[in-house]
């Protein structure tokens, strides 16, 4: 079958070394997903699924069948150009590592942004009550104002790290580490097309991530107030 | 929608997990009001602005914009806060549905990933200029060099809405008359499988110096109205380095989270960004950004240009009548 034959291909990289090496797994992970379709097809689900979930590849097994399965829809609709064209564009790995590293981080984020919120409204007391925030937001105080009400003076530098037992502690914090993440992406991202000899493109990635870092640590700071 | 539910069960968790989170706050809170709200409206305010947020998030990323280009001008237009509270929430609004966007996006190879860090060191840079140039503005002509920014960039706003709008259907996946030799020495070209049409999109990438100068600009007047550069990125992008519409889309949402990444640190550790107001925000951007992202991939690019040309629209009115308010001292009610 067509799509059989293009499958092999799978993964694209703009290198020479980076079709090789990735086509070569790609090949064997989809070799592999057919023999399991084929013991399905001999009614034998139960040892597809064990070959399946023989470990260390389930994970990318899982991905590479459910990208096979949607090619082998447009196939057995007649569609092989599609089903090659499906399987020819499928996303480099320096993409799908910085998407993955983003998105779980923020969903991680996101989630311990909603234990914080939880936290800062059952806790009896806090030193920066919702009520009292949010009332001087709408009274039209200043950051400057709203923090000397709270604790004397505004905060320096990062300041949650020393409130991490309270829930605008946990919230801010929370907050903070779904801005950092995006630092790790671009870095794993860039090694990766380091090591497909993709220099140009890596070392963007990585600069990005030291002007990044540089804003983080304080070293460009707002002039603010 | 159940369909995106069983397709991400960290979005059906996300989900739960915020409603739960907010039933629980309400039944178990220890809030005390106080004599401009009571506890019940604090409350209110909370979860109303998790669900306002989740919405604009579903329109920003279909859009390929950030939500700060709806929130900021909202807020500011119908509120009287403190701006530097609003413009540091915006920043978190713009970023977090472009984050938790990536992955959909880079998954389905919609984001050209090098198309993104070929853009990013601009933007990032323009991004932090921008929010120097703002206060050096500010501290130099006061509201009145905030007025005549913002107007020009409203008429600019027109007539890139008034761009797309004649351009047509060309602009869902143009074709470059000519490519450059940049382009073709760093290799901008890329594709991806168009699920609506069944078929895969090839695309050339041109006028990479153009690009840079303008990502850089984009990156500064987002930077200098903390509103996000997103809604400027799937212009330059798409009429001028001739990327499809909705690879443009994509990479702007991405871009748009890695400059404000970088712009959000000082707000951060200046204490503008305050939790209690700005976690319903940045939740209601994730779920909003995960829903938006799954339906980007199914609709006719076709709808994603016409919603932006509302947008584009409709915020350049906004900012044109802000404008003439600093400049001439009236009233203009707008929305």
């Amino acid at each position: 079958m067509n799509v059989k034959d293009n499958m092999g291909r799978g993964v694209k990289s703009d290198t020479k070394e980076g079709r090789t090496e990735q086509g070569k797994s790609t090949g064997k992970i989809l070799e592999d997903m057919f023999t399991a379709v084929t013991f399905a097809e001999r009614n034998l689900p139960e040892k597809a699924r064990q070959y399946l979930d023989a470990p260390p590849r389930v994970r990318t097994v899982s991905r590479s069948l459910e990208d096979a399965f949607v090619a082998g829809a447009y196939a057995e609709e007649g569609a092989h150009e599609t089903a090659r064209e499906f399987l020819d564009s499928r996303p480099p790995l320096a993409g799908r590592v910085y998407g993955d590293i983003v998105y779980w981080g923020t969903v991680a984020a996101t989630i311990l942004t909603i234990i914080g919120q939880v936290v800062t409204f059952v806790s009896k007391s806090t030193f920066m009550t919702p009520s009292y925030v949010l009332s001087s937001i709408w009274q039209q105080e200043s950051v400057e104002q709203i923090w000397k009400g709270a604790i004397g003076h505004l905060p320096q530098g990062h300041w949650y790290l020393k409130h991490l037992g309270t829930g605008p502690g946990i919230t801010e914090m929370s907050l903070a580490f779904g801005v950092f993440i995006v630092i790790p992406a671009l870095v794993g991202s860039g090694l990766i097309l380091f090591r497909e000899r993709n220099r140009l493109f890596g070392s963007l990635a990585v600069t990005a991530a030291v002007i990044t870092t540089v804003s983080m640590v304080g070293l460009l700071p707002l002039p603010v107030g | 929608m159940l369909s995106v539910l069983k397709r991400s069960p960290e979005l059906t968790v996300l989900v739960l997990l915020a409603v739960a989170g907010y039933a629980f706050m309400g039944i178990f809170s220890h809030v005390t009001g106080t004599e401009v709200l009571s506890a019940t409206s604090v409350w209110g305010i909370v979860f109303g602005s998790f669900l306002l947020s989740t919405a604009i998030a579903i329109v920003a990323v279909i859009a390929g914009i950030g939500g700060g280009v709806l929130f900021t001008p909202v807020v500011m237009a119908f509120t009287s806060m403190d701006t530097l509270i609003v413009r540091s929430t915006g920043l978190v609004v713009a970023m977090f549905s472009g984050l938790v966007s990536s992955g959909p996006f880079m998954k389905k190879g919609l984001a050209d990933i090098r198309l993104v860090f070929f853009a990013s060191v601009p933007v990032v840079v323009g991004a932090i200029s921008g929010s120097f140039g703002a206060i050096f503005l500010s501290a130099y002509m006061g509201p009145a060099g905030d007025g005549i920014v913002r107007l020009l960039l409203g008429l600019i706003l027109v007539f890139i809405a008034f761009m797309f709008i004649l351009g047509g259907a060309k602009t869902e996946y143009p074709q470059p008359k000519k490519i450059d030799n940049l382009s073709r020495t760093l290799g901008l070209r890329g594709s991806y499988f168009e699920e609506s049409m069944g078929q895969r999109i090839d695309y050339q990438v041109t006028k990479a110096l153009p690009g840079i100068v303008l990502f850089f600009l984009v990156g500064f007047t987002g930077g200098f109205f903390g509103l996000g550069g997103g809604w400027a990125v799937v212009p330059v992008l798409n009429l001028v380095m001739t990327t499809p519409l909705k690879v443009s889309a994509a990479c702007s949402g991405v871009l748009l989270a890695l400059g404000n990444s970088c712009a959000i640190w000082p707000y951060i550790m200046y204490g503008a960004l305050l939790p209690v107001f700005v976690a319903p925000w940045m939740i209601g951007q994730v779920v909003g950004g995960i829903l938006g992202a799954h339906i980007l991939s199914k609709i006719k690019a076709g709808i994603v240009r016409n919603i932006l040309i509302a947008i584009l629209l409709l915020t350049s009115v906004k900012l044109i009548a802000r404008g003439a308010e600093t400049l001439m001292g009236v009233n203009i009610p707008v929305f």
